[in-house]
């Protein structure tokens, strides 16, 4: 059996009380459609929600940052291929979003 | 209903009768003053305003959330207008505005119960079933009803 596919995103607007969360769901929706295994962290209002430890990060084969702002503990993600996506195509664009991204990794191999 | 819940069924507003965003903010923050979550009704507006000129709330499908966490509000709150008719306002697929959700945060919260309903509803906005039964319903009631739930999802 072939592992799932992981994908981790992290999404942050400049208020936190509803585009972070709009575009983590609408993210979280898209990418368990496509079949991957999804977490998503979210810095809002509420604080850091859903951290991605060292270990979501290293078994990742897509890293998404959907942010309006420096997230915190960003440097967690200095080692990493980030794919920095508006929040409004996260929102509103998620599925076609995460595909665009895996024509770019795929037109890289 | 408890006393300090952030919705409650006066919170709800249907057929209201403005045709821009200012003039719908406006109503918002009157009825905030009135129901006590907020003490003015021009800081509301300006907290409001100040957020939308950072760029337009209004999202797809006639829906806006208009936010603000500012010093006048001194109760988290979502209030819900559906417009009679839909409002210019700028949105992501450049639709009219029908359905407005606004969301008022104290400046200083004391804690994040209040931000984690919040936060559901605003993943419950992106969901299609969602939308359009805010969009089709014109039962207060049953507005009411769904967005509790979503609150407390």
């Amino acid at each position: 059996m072939t592992k799932k596919k992981k994908l981790v995103a992290l999404c942050a607007c400049t208020m936190g009380l509803a585009h972070t969360f709009m575009a983590a769901q609408s993210l979280e929706e898209a990418a368990k459609e496509l079949g991957y295994d999804v977490k998503i962290e979210t810095q809002g209002a509420d604080g850091i929600q859903n951290e991605l430890t060292p270990q979501d990060l290293a078994e990742a084969d897509i890293i998404i940052q959907a942010v309006a702002i420096t997230p915190e503990n960003n440097e967690r993600f200095d080692n990493y291929d980030v794919y920095e996506i508006s929040l409004q195509d996260a929102i509103k664009n998620a599925k076609g979003t995460i595909k665009e991204i895996e024509e770019m990794i795929a037109s890289e191999k | 209903m408890q006393k300090d819940s952030v919705f409650k069924r006066e919170y709800v507003f249907l057929d209201v009768d403005v045709s821009t965003k200012e003039e719908c903010l406006a109503f918002i923050a009157k009825k905030a003053v009135k129901l006590g979550i907020s003490t003015s009704e021009k800081g509301t507006i300006d907290g409001f305003m100040e957020r939308e000129n950072e760029g337009s709330t209004g999202f797809d499908d006639g829906f806006a959330i208009p936010h603000t966490r500012c010093e006048d509000v001194i109760r988290p709150s979502v209030m819900v207008v559906k417009t009679k008719n839909g409002i210019d306002w700028p949105s992501m697929d450049g639709k009219p505005i029908v359905v407005v959700f606004a969301l008022l945060v104290p400046k200083e919260v004391e804690s994040t119960v209040h931000l984690k309903l919040i936060s559901s509803l605003a993943r419950k906005l992106v969901s299609a079933d969602f939308q359009s039964t805010m969009l089709n319903s014109s039962d207060p009631d049953e507005i009411f009803g769904i967005v509790e739930k979503a609150l407390n999802n």
